[in-house]
């Protein structure tokens, strides 16, 4: 049987990583689950949180994510996410510029669709940086 | 026949043309191939979308209970249409193609006494159609603000459409956009994005259910899971539909700007043959001239 199973973590833009690993722990919605190989059938909503794989009993790489699906079926484990990225790339000043530019283009327009847009923009800003720091 | 003159300011016309449309094709070679890699990496996240789409569908116990946003509605009786075409010209016939399968299929229900409503993303769709179906149109989308096409792009349109099917402005919502198959072949193609199951999809999906009887389990519950994942679907369609819009105007330019630069130099080497000819038939008259006045003194 074999050890590992495959993972992929998939952004509308890019593909961030495809791999076989030992464990993925994932932010669920309604708690972080652990995905091993041969891991029964599950589609999942995710939370904003961080995910880990481990490979050799070790922390091998770190996520963060916003939002999305995980699917686990016939041994892959597949996230889709709109919001993802690696932790490493994490940079606070960006996101606190991010904040104020959406705040900004939130004041500046009239249509209620746009405002709602905002303001779940930075929610999502403050979200990341409340979870990451 | 034409003056030296004449000929002379046409051939430089036509040589000033080729320049554009040459520097033109240069330009969209560039922006193809950025386009063209940002619709590729598109395209394994609306992939596997689809798969988690088809799965769950397929294995939905009981499809009567369904939300409506997945079975659809008993009489669907308004249709949405969203035309994604380009917001510029000079793509040869990228955008026609697109408008006349919109055109197509608006006539279509139209003769079934569906009511339709268009919603144009790009102007080049809207300038197509104004003329016939102008009162249908209900709002139309400009790409030019946008210098790249980002995934908030895609929500917000995606989150329009959702808020009209919430308030029960249509009851099945199509796309046509242009599929990105290489720089000189784009496909112009129709999807159902609301409701999801696709009734002439549904039986093939329906074959597939006996072979691959995957049973997922759903956390949370299996309906709230399909709330959230059917507006992530409709907004990655959107996306990939636009992304594969862009790269497909761009390849579609440089092809046609390429044909008409081989063109202006055809049409400028027989202007030159022509103007050539022209100046040695005056010459020889000149000569003719002075010869025979010469003969008669």
């Amino acid at each position: 049987m074999e050890k590992t199973f495959f993972f992929e973590l998939i952004t509308p833009s890019k593909s961030l990583i495809a791999n076989d690993f030992d464990m993925v722990v994932v932010p669920g919605a309604e708690g972080d689950f652990g995905v091993l190989p041969h891991h029964c059938n599950l589609i999942s909503q995710i939370r904003p949180g961080v995910l880990n794989t481990h490979k050799n009993n070790k922390i091998d790489k770190s996520f963060f994510i916003y939002n999305g699906f995980a699917e686990v079926s016939d041994n892959k484990l597949i996230v889709l996410s709109e919001t993802a990225f690696d932790i490493s790339e994490f940079k606070l000043n960006i996101y606190k510029d991010n904040i104020s530019k959406y705040e900004k283009l939130k004041n500046q327009t009239k249509s209620e669709n746009e405002i709602s847009f905002y303001e779940k923009k930075v929610n999502e800003m403050n979200t990341t940086i409340e979870i990451l720091s | 026949m034409a003056s030296l003159k004449d000929l002379r300011d046409r051939i430089s016309s036509v040589q000033s043309t080729k320049k554009i449309t040459s520097a033109m094709k240069l330009v969209a070679g560039a922006r193809l191939k950025k386009a063209q890699t940002e619709a590729e990496s598109s395209r394994p996240y609306t992939k596997r979308m689809q798969q988690i789409m088809d799965n769950i569908t397929s294995n939905v116990k009981n499809i009567e209970n369904a939300p409506e946003i997945i079975k659809g509605k008993e009489n669907s009786k308004t249709h949405l249409i969203v035309l994604m075409t380009s917001d510029r010209g000079l793509c040869g016939g990228f955008n026609t193609a697109i408008t006349k399968l919109a055109k197509n299929k608006i006539k279509k229900l139209l003769a079934s006494n569906k009511i339709v409503k268009i919603i144009c993303v790009g102007k080049k769709g809207l300038d197509h159609l104004k003329r016939e179906f102008n009162e249908l149109i209900i709002d139309s989308i400009p790409i030019s603000t946008k210098k790249k096409i980002d995934y908030e792009f895609a929500t917000k349109i995606s989150n329009k459409i959702l808020l009209m099917y919430e308030n029960e402005e249509f009851d099945i919502a199509h796309i046509i956009f242009s599929l990105f198959k290489s720089a000189i072949k784009q496909e112009a193609q129709l999807k159902q994005i609301i409701p999801v199951l696709d009734d002439n999809v549904e039986n093939i999906s329906k074959k597939d259910e006996n072979k691959d009887g995957a049973i997922y389990e759903y956390e949370p519950e299996e309906e709230e899971v399909l709330k959230n994942l059917v507006p992530q679907n409709v907004a990655i369609q959107i996306f990939s539909g636009l992304l594969e819009n862009a790269a497909g105007e761009q390849g579609a330019r440089m092809t046609a700007m390429d044909s008409a630069t081989r063109n202006a130099g055809e049409l400028i080497d027989t202007l030159t043959l022509n103007y050539n000819r022209s100046r040695q038939a005056q010459i020889t008259k000149e000569l003719i001239e002075v010869i025979s006045g010469a003969e008669a003194v």
